[in-house]
């Protein structure tokens, strides 16, 4: 095939460990518009966006050593910094979250990626799953998952108790799971 | 039987735990228990799966012109000599601004967009972000306004921030932990209408409350917080 560009990502990550910017442009150029759209999503400024997925790359390149392929595949390693990156810098710019429901509603357009572990009927059965959601469940998964709110602070944003946040965040998610039938660890 | 107990309880973490927003603590107490149930281990697993594929769900989006070049800036320092001709690609040199130029630059830009609900940091920010808010509403429909909250000395205890959506909201992050103790509040209208919202108490790990409200945003006139009947903290929109 053709040099760095035909790589696997394991392999491109190796090359970063091992300093090669040849491997890190080659892992940029695949993820970028990964990266930048989930940023983009939980931040919610194109330019705040480019900062946490400039740091993201950066962090990756940085700690491609650690990357441990047992836990899990690449672009979920990558997006995980990156949401990590992006909730850090709401928090710290004392940024509330973008309205939770526009959130999910991105999620069930059918832009998405597509190099994830699922198949694509497993991703349009989670879609269409997000869709039917109760969306008190809905918005309790999306403060979560994307803007890293707790269960207390959900419940004090939703004026609920603590376990009437737990428990929607828990019944939503087990209905997305049912979805993805049974897949072994 | 203690085993079940256990477990019940983990399962309760567990969400969170994949989520990675568990505290320190509960973290700590979930590890032990996994490296001993396999159970709940698989369910951490599966749970965690999920988290991760919502992201990839995530619609893409080209970051803005430039984006690889300035990237790549970045790591070069840290790349290895090469022995071959370079090939990195010709980009655009990192821009070479500060933080503040940088805050500038966000604001511009943010305005065009359909961005969310922003906090300012300086009264600087705040000017610019007024210009802001109004493109938001103007373009959205909706905006978001923010307030200090203010001791009864002055002092900056924290914001609150009003976000008028479905339902609209407020939320108040605060910078000092407030005095632990029960705290009645109150929205107060610009036109004198007072609307109590649910209590807040205020504990250890008290750093923010949060309430829908009735009311549109454009029409609060201040929040306050009342202890033993005496307003401790008001933020004034
Ligand atoms: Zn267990």
């Amino acid at each position: 095939m053709h040099g760095v560009w035909a790589l696997s990502d394991e392999s491109l990550l190796a090359g970063m460990a091992s300093r090669d910017a040849d491997a890190a442009t080659a892992f940029v150029r695949r993820y970028q518009a990964r990266v930048f759209g989930l940023a983009l999503t939980i931040v919610g400024s194109r330019s705040v966006a480019e900062d946490v997925a400039q740091e993201a790359f950066v962090r990756a390149w940085r700690h491609a050593e650690s990357y441990d392929p047992r836990k899990g595949r690449v672009p979920a390693w990558l997006l995980t910094i990156t949401r990590n990156l992006a909730i850090d810098t709401l928090r710290m710019r004392g940024e509330l979250p973008t309205d939770p429901f526009l959130l999910m509603g991105s999620l069930v357009s059918q832009e998405g990626g597509t190099d994830s572990s699922m198949d694509y009927d497993d991703r349009e059965n989670l879609r269409r799953a997000l869709l039917t959601l109760p969306p008190e469940q809905a918005r309790a998964i999306a403060l979560s998952v994307f803007y890293g709110l707790t269960g207390k602070e959900i419940a004090a944003i939703e004026e609920i108790p603590l376990g009437t946040a737990k428990t929607r965040i828990r019944r939503g998610l087990g209905k997305l799971r049912e979805v993805l039938g049974v897949r072994d660890e | 039987m203690s085993e079940d107990a256990d477990c019940a309880e983990i399962r309760d973490l567990i969400p969170e735990i994949a989520a990675g927003v568990a505290a320190g603590d509960e973290r700590a107490r979930a590890l032990a228990h996994f490296g001993a149930c396999h159970e709940c281990r698989h369910e951490l697993a599966m749970t965690a799966d999920l988290v991760d594929e919502m992201l990839t769900l995530v619609p893409v989006q080209e970051p803005p012109a430039g984006f690889e070049g300035r990237v790549i800036a970045r790591l070069a320092p840290e790349a290895k000599p090469r022995s071959r001709r370079v090939r990195l690609p010709r980009r655009r040199p990192a821009r070479p601004v500060g933080r503040a130029a940088a805050w500038v630059a966000a604001t511009a830009a943010a305005a065009g967009l359909a961005a969310g609900v922003v906090w300012w940091q300086t009264a600087q920010d705040r000017a610019l972000a007024a210009s802001y808010r109004h493109t938001l509403e103007v373009a959205h429909g909706r905006g978001l306004s923010a307030a200090p909250l203010k001791s009864g000395l002055g002092a900056e205890q924290g914001t609150v921030f009003a976000y008028q959506g479905e339902p609209s909201w407020l939320y108040v992050t605060f910078r000092s932990m407030p005095q632990p103790g029960h705290y009645d509040t109150c929205l107060v209208t610009k036109d004198g209408r007072r609307f109590p919202l649910r209590a807040f108490e205020a504990g250890q790990n008290a750093y923010a409350w949060g309430s829908t409200i009735n009311v549109q945003v454009q029409e609060i006139g201040t929040i306050e917080f009342t202890r033993s009947g005496v307003t401790v903290m008001t933020a004034r929109f």
